[in-house]
């Protein structure tokens, strides 16, 4: 977390650059969504729908293509921005030691999996933090919306977030255990190809490729475990994700049975509901995704064993 | 008596610039050759074409009768400038995980005077080096790859600058561990400092790719 | 299939397990598909005719149906494509050591140090992500199968609407395909070469740090590096500005298509679509066509950047060598 502070803060006007342009485009979302439930009660009552309706909606088209470049363009410089100020700072690190703070092999296994992993997650952060910014607005707008209907429906909502987290509960320690394997599988490649003249002269092909080998069957195992239950996870996820859909067509028909609301109203809470329950869908996996990008994020730092 | 090394026609070229040209050389069983010249004049080149790590780009080199790199590889043993020691215990950087009796290993640790030290950590020989394989000084590190060398027992024993980075009371003692490693054996031993292949058999310079004797 | 991604599966003796998970993976997302269209469908339509007395049992029937689906798709997971995404990652790691051991002392000089590694790593990475990690190969079969059978199932709906629907999707498809994001495997390649220059002036800073601390010319290094990492991030750039304009058309089309089909559908019904329920039906299968479409695209844009993996991969597996002696 401490990293991710360092890394926003140096780079903090391309970051609000970017979240404003997230936030713009989001919005303009909502005003075609509400426009699509119009055209939905007109279609019921088999009303026309105007030229000059489609013509306004047209424009809203336009202003949230335009939006939608923007933030896909600033939330990637944000990113790219984040991870160069990333390796800079590791490289500034190792150079300013007075006294090596990590060895050559542990040095390269970072340069190549801990930064390549951490710049990657940096990307894929800002789409994550995107849809579930879009989810919380669009249940905000909810609340507004009809509060009873949104109520209604959260309740079950919150209880299928809270089952999908313990589903998960174990997976961030088998993910840390993968990965702890995979590079001490990497120190023994590295070590061996900067070792490569000793180890043939020496004939030591041999014992390295046993323990290269042991290593690697080793993180086998643990990546067949951690895999196994995040395809249990988010299945299951998937399945009770599904719930929140079906009592809103039901709890939906007996108000609009009952006059409550229109089925207008019911295709914007569909549309609105259907992004808040994709960040509920996809929060196990983002869960993950964070904490193994944290993890690769925090073995990035040296700082703190410059200062033992 | 025929020569145990000896090369015809050798040249060596990288990325087309010639390095070593034309070297017609013959080194007897037990002679000790020293290797001199300044840098980039092709002497670390040389030692790697004798140690089957490198390939000629043409001629022949035959090192105990072999010629090809596998066959030549397992007659030398080498010692270069860097120790290249490796994040494992000190007996696996002699070892290099060979199954080797203990009075063996014992013998090469006494041998390159690592015994004392050895003896003072609380691992002993089992003491993981680590990552920071270099917080160990230069001449514990050299004396450890000696002691490697040593194990291996080759008759050809190739040494590469191992004292360069040394300083002269380190130097000193690890010249004596290399006098013990080089006993009966056939040693091409490059260096910058002549003064270092007093009692050798032979010298020759390496000057812009060619042997001057 | 790619021939190169093909070679490199047999290379791992992995091809049929491959093709065995990619047949039992793929028609998840058209079952999916079919069951959200006619849950839309069966619920608007229950709505609209006031059938208070189905409105339990449509709920269990559907329900049911979700838990099945999910649990085939999880058992499929959860053995089969495990299995061979962690065999194959094990298996090119293996071979490409091997061929690593095998080298002759002079391929592994120097800079070529870090080339090695990064194809041992992250080349390896890039090519089993090739075939299994999230909107690459995988995703992109199994899109295109609920592409087509979504697209024949709306065309019997209303092939007006389907056309409506392709008219706006297809040319922004195409444009993004061949032109927009054609060059973004190139830059990705190209930001890959310069991660693998990082590395090696970070690998090169280290050993000689004596020496620049005795120099000060630590600066002069720390610049160096700089220069690369800015490299990377132009490089990557690129890459960036052009899917967010992938994106853009991809938002544009979607829209569009949505709106002129709910314009045009208000018109059809009665005639040609029974109710809003139909309607509705049409648009789930288009909004699954139009998802389907970006999945694919976005899979094509990844596969380009990973199956540079795939062939720096294949460059060591799959070459014929002698006996590994060097020459210059």
């Amino acid at each position: 977390m401490k990293v991710l502070k360092r890394l926003t803060a140096a780079n903090m006007i391309w970051v609000i650059t970017a979240y404003v342009c997230l936030f713009l485009s989001i919005i303009i979302q909502f005003f075609w969504t509400i426009r699509i439930g119009m055209i939905a009660d007109a279609i019921v009552s088999r009303e026309k729908i105007e030229i000059k309706f489609m013509f306004i909606m047209f424009a809203i088209l336009l202003a949230s293509c335009l939006f939608i470049y923007l933030k896909s363009l600033a939330g990637k410089y944000a990113t790219e921005r984040m991870a160069h100020t990333l390796r800079m700072d590791f490289a500034g690190k190792l150079l300013k030691s007075e006294r090596e703070a990590i060895g050559g092999y542990e040095a390269m296994s970072k340069a190549q999996n801990e930064l390549t992993a951490s710049s990657e997650g940096l990307s894929g952060i800002f789409d994550v933090i995107e849809q579930f910014l879009s989810g919380i607005l669009a249940l905000i707008f909810l609340l507004f919306a009809n509060l009873r209907f949104t109520l209604i429906v959260l309740g079950p909502l919150i209880a299928v977030v809270l089952l999908i987290n313990r589903i998960g509960k174990n997976l961030p320690g088998l993910v840390n255990a993968a990965m702890d394997k995979r590079i001490s599988n990497n120190k023994t490649a590295y070590m061996i190809i900067s070792n490569f003249e000793a180890v043939k002269v020496f004939g030591a092909e041999e014992f390295f490729e046993e323990k290269f080998k042991k290593e690697l069957e080793e993180w086998g195992r643990l990546e067949t475990k951690k895999e196994r239950i995040s395809a249990v996870t988010n299945s299951v996820s998937g399945i009770l994700s599904q719930l929140p859909l079906l009592i809103l067509f039901g709890v939906g028909a007996l108000l609009i049975w009952r006059g409550y609301m229109t089925i207008g109203t019911l295709m914007i809470f569909l549309n609105m509901t259907g992004s808040f329950i994709r960040t509920i869908t996809n929060l196990p996996s983002w869960v993950v995704r964070i904490k193994q990008f944290l993890v690769h994020l925090s073995r990035t730092d040296i700082a703190s064993e410059i200062q033992h | 008596m025929e020569p145990i090394i000896f090369g015809e026609n050798l040249s060596f070229s990288y990325k087309e610039k010639e390095i070593l040209k034309d070297l017609n050389f013959a080194f007897k069983k037990g002679e000790r050759v020293g290797i001199v010249g300044e840098s980039g004049s092709g002497k670390s080149t040389f030692l790697r074409l004798l140690a089957g790590l490198l390939s000629p780009t043409e001629g022949v080199v035959s090192v105990a009768g072999e010629t090809k790199a596998e066959g030549i590889i397992k007659k030398i043993s080498m010692v270069m400038q860097e120790a290249m020691l490796m994040p494992l215990t000190i007996k696996e950087n002699i070892t290099l995980g060979k199954d080797v009796p203990k009075e063996r290993i014992n013998e090469v640790i006494k041998a390159a005077k690592l015994d004392g030290w050895i003896d003072s950590l609380e691992e002993g020989i089992d003491t993981y080096l680590g990552d920071r394989a270099n917080e160990i000084s230069g001449g514990q590190a050299q004396r450890i790859a000696i002691a490697r060398a040593m194990l291996k027992d080759a008759d050809i024993i190739l040494l590469d600058e191992p004292t360069s980075s040394l300083d002269k009371e380190t130097t000193t003692e690890v010249l004596e561990a290399l006098d013990r490693l080089m006993e009966g054996k056939t040693v091409v031993h490059v260096t910058h400092h002549p003064d270092l292949l007093k009692g050798y058999d032979r010298i020759i310079t390496v000057k812009e790719g060619r042997f001057y004797e | 299939m790619n021939k190169q991604v093909r070679e490199m599966l047999k290379e791992a003796g992995v091809w049929r397990e491959f093709v065995i998970m990619m047949i039992l993976r793929s028609p998840f997302d058209i079952c999916n598909s079919v069951l959200t269209a006619n849950m839309m469908q069966k619920f608007m339509r229950l709505i609209e005719q006031g059938q208070r007395e189905n409105l339990g049992k449509t709920l269990g029937v559907f329900f049911v149906l979700v838990v099945l689906l999910f649990g085939y798709n999880m058992t499929i997971w959860s053995t089969i494509a495990v299995r061979f995404t962690v065999k194959l990652q094990k298996t090119l790691r293996e071979k490409m050591f091997d061929k690593i051991m095998k080298l002759p002392a002079a391929e592994l000089m120097g800079s070529f140090k870090a080339e090695w590694f990064t194809r041992l790593n992250n080349d390896i990475d890039k090519a089993v992500g090739y075939l299994v990690s999230p909107i690459n190969f995988m995703h992109m079969v199994i899109a295109s199968v609920n592409l087509v059978i979504s697209s024949v199932i709306q065309m019997i709906l209303s092939v007006e609407l389907y056309i409506i629907g392709i008219c706006c999707l297809v040319p922004f498809f195409m444009l993004n395909v061949f032109v927009i994001s054609a060059k973004i495997n190139l830059f990705k390649k190209e930001a890959q070469k310069s991660l693998v220059g990082y590395t090696d002036r970070i690998d090169a800073a280290l050993k000689e740090k004596e020496v620049l601390a005795v120099y000060d010319a630590k600066d002069f290094a720390k610049e160096r590096i700089a220069k690369k990492s800015l490299e990377i991030l132009n490089r990557n750039m690129k890459a960036h500005s052009r899917g967010a304009i992938c994106n853009m058309f991809y938002a544009f089309s979607g829209m569009l298509g949505y709106v002129l089909l709910l314009y045009r559908g208000n018109d059809i019904i009665e005639t040609k679509l029974d109710d809003f329920a139909d309607l509705c039906k049409v648009t789930q299968y288009r909004g699954n066509i139009v998802l389907s479409f970006n999945c694919v695209l976005n899979s094509v844009i990844n596969m380009r950047g990973s199956l540079v993996g795939v062939e720096r991969v294949n460059e060591v597996l799959l070459e014929e060598k002698d006996d590994g002696r060097t020459t210059a």
